[in-house]
């Protein structure tokens, strides 16, 4: 008996054997199979949900991007925004940013990247001073309305057509001021809300995009830096408009005053929106666009008061004693410049789409 | 007695034993080959798979990011397509200035690049740059062809490494680069041309996906069937189109054989066929 149950045991044993290794060949098969299959799907959709949630990031942050707060943002810089994927912003110049998003899902990354640019308020300049009530001008006045590049910066087009020294229900002049321009000077009707209907509705949609904005009183202007960057956090920076590679150089600002405002010696540039009534001390130079809702007043005094870009304002008087020093100059580079911290961020026409590596 | 009957009983036990071993053993071969068959089939598949998920993800990345309005598609057929890929962006640094020689350029780019499939190589590349034109208006943007042909290390006026690339612009009569058309900032695309076609291996013989450039043909994907790639070209409507600047949709096709002999659920050896089928919206054609 003894003997028969051991060779039962003996044929038993690789029977089992047999099947333990056919069942975890079949069984590795079957595992390498379904993992493979797995790691290959989780893969596809991995790769399809980081791309989409990519292309969606992007859509989100052209859809809610507001001028408000990038007009802060300096060429170079870069911001992120609150969208899916936490989008970033880099400013490539005054009109042109590069939208980039990355998606991250596991081991699957989706970066991709949108080229835009800022589709601007779009304002008619046909004088370099526009005015909706009477201007009066003194000796000491200059309006100029050939097209000036923009001193120091070399990324202006060549000068365009020049545009009319003044535009203006009635210009009045004492001595001898010069007006040049093409024509010099042009009549138009007088706006009883100081500027005209078009004029105005550009002065509102320019105010609702305002990067400061502030009630009104005297005030100076001038640069402010930390250190070697720009510091737009202080309201009397209104960036520098004699330096247009230096710290705060492409810092053009959409500046709305609730008020009366006096501004004092210094300069600044961008766009200066003023409800009520605006007097400049010399010397003051502002590059840019300035729109005036009540009168433009030049305080009497020997040092120069010198706006460069277009100026639209209710009535301008330049005081007679002593004589004001006023220099009102077109400038379509700084105009634009300006308007480029306005509007709305639009893909380019063609080429905006980048799959970035 | 005891010890016969033994005896009997271990004889016919053992011609059983055996009898049932072989069957046991010849079932286990069969089911082991079928093991075989089996694993080799799936591994076969798997690299078909593979393969033509490479094509779903490879292909469509190379062709989305085309403007064939702008002449990104260079020539196209049934079977291949000459392209324009983008490899690297980068913007300027300073505007561009003339250059020594005639119709030249000098462009001076930041020398780390927003983003760079590989290095620029005055070679093989060429620019797309942007030219903004009047910044109040995106209607009259577009960007201007130039080949390179020196690449060197140069400085941009904030300090940053940058590289000065000599170009030789494409541009209408009366335009230029200079004078403010083109300003600090503008973004600058790096492109190759670039076929992808259907090329047998003198190595195996066998069909392949191939990337083809003015030195090199290398590649993509494979092996393929003999008809293993197919491009339609469809306009807005869906209409097949044979004029590329008309093209907006690139549909393309691609099938693809195992290598080796598969046996099939009816026990026959075959080389099973799988193909995939992608539609590719280009993302770059003039939007207004």
């Amino acid at each position: 008996m003894s003997c028969l149950a051991a060779e039962k045991r003996g044929i038993a044993l690789p029977l089992v054997l047999w099947v333990v290794v056919i069942g975890s060949a079949l069984l590795t098969v079957a595992v390498f199979l379904i993992f493979q299959e797995q790691r290959a799907g989780q893969a596809g959709r991995r790769l399809v949900h980081t791309f989409t949630q990519a292309e969606a990031g992007l859509a989100e942050a052209l859809a809610t991007w507001t001028p408000r707060s990038l007009n802060r943002a300096l060429p170079g810089t870069l911001d992120s925004l609150a969208a899916v994927g936490s989008p970033a912003i880099r400013r490539l110049n005054q009109g042109l940013f590069l939208l980039t998003v990355r998606v991250r899902d596991g081991a699957t990354e989706a970066r991709l990247g949108r080229l835009v640019r800022v589709r601007p308020v779009r304002l008619a300049v046909t004088a370099a001073l526009t005015s909706g009530g009477p201007v009066r001008l003194e000796s000491d006045a200059t309006i100029r309305g050939d097209d000036q590049p923009s001193p120091g910066s070399a990324d202006c087009p060549p000068p365009d057509s020049a545009v009319a020294g003044v535009a203006a229900p009635t210009v009045l002049t004492t001595g001898s001021p010069v007006i040049a321009g093409s024509p010099p000077s042009i009549e138009r009707p007088p706006a009883d809300s100081g500027l005209a209907s078009e004029d105005l509705l550009v002065f509102h949609d320019l105010a609702s995009q305002a990067t400061l904005s502030l009630a009104g009183g005297a005030l100076q202007t001038s640069p402010a830096t930390v250190g070697t960057v720009c510091n737009p956090s202080v309201p009397t920076n209104w960036g520098e408009p004699y330096a247009s590679i230096g710290p705060c150089g492409a810092y053009m600002p959409i500046v709305h005053v609730d008020g009366d405002l006096d501004l004092l010696h210094g300069r600044g540039q961008g766009i200066l929106l003023v409800e009520g009534h605006l007097t400049l001390h010399g010397p003051y130079s502002f590059a840019g666009l300035i729109m005036v809702r009540g009168g433009l007043d030049v305080a009497p005094g020997d040092s120069a008061v010198r706006l460069n870009g277009a100026v639209f304002a209710g009535g301008v008087g330049s005081q007679t004693t002593p004589p004001a020093v006023l220099s009102i100059t077109y400038s379509k580079c700084l105009v634009s410049k300006a308007l480029l911290s306005s509007g709305q961020l639009v893909p380019l026409r063609t080429r905006s789409w980048k799959a970035l590596f | 007695m005891r010890l016969v009957t033994s005896r009997g009983v271990a004889l016919v036990e053992l011609v059983v034993a055996l009898t049932l071993s072989g069957l046991l053993a010849a079932a286990a071969v069969g089911l082991l080959g079928r093991t075989q068959d089996f694993y080799r089939s799936a591994v076969q598949q798997i690299d078909v798979s593979q393969n033509l998920r490479v094509a779903g993800a490879f292909l469509p990345a190379e062709l989305r990011e085309l403007d064939a309005v702008d002449g990104d598609v260079v020539a196209m057929t049934p079977t291949a397509v000459t392209i324009r890929a983008a490899r690297q962006l980068a913007a300027l640094c300073r505007p561009p200035v003339v250059g020594d020689a005639p119709g030249s350029v000098n462009l001076t780019l930041g020398a780390a690049p927003f983003s760079a499939l590989r290095d620029l190589d005055a070679a093989t590349d060429s620019l797309w740059i942007f030219r903004d034109g009047d910044p109040l208006s995106p209607e009259d943007d577009d960007w201007i062809a130039a080949a390179i042909t020196t690449l060197d290390p140069d400085t941009c006026p904030d300090g940053r490494a940058g590289r000065r690339v000599t170009a030789f612009p494409r541009v209408a009569p009366g335009l230029s680069l200079e004078e403010g058309q083109v300003m600090t900032g503008a973004p600058v695309l790096g492109f190759e041309t670039v076929t992808y076609r259907l090329y047998r291996s003198s190595a195996d013989r066998r069909w392949y996906v191939g990337m083809e450039t003015a030195s090199d043909l290398q590649p993509v994907l494979g092996p393929v069937t003999q008809d293993g790639l197919a491009f339609t070209y469809l306009d807005s409507t869906g209409a097949t189109v044979a004029e590329a600047a008309r093209v907006r949709v690139i549909e393309f096709r691609v099938r693809a054989r195992t290598v080796e002999p598969i046996r099939t659920r009816d026990g026959r050896l075959d080389q099973p066929l799988d193909s995939l089928v992608a539609v590719v919206y280009l993302r770059n054609n003039p939007r207004y």
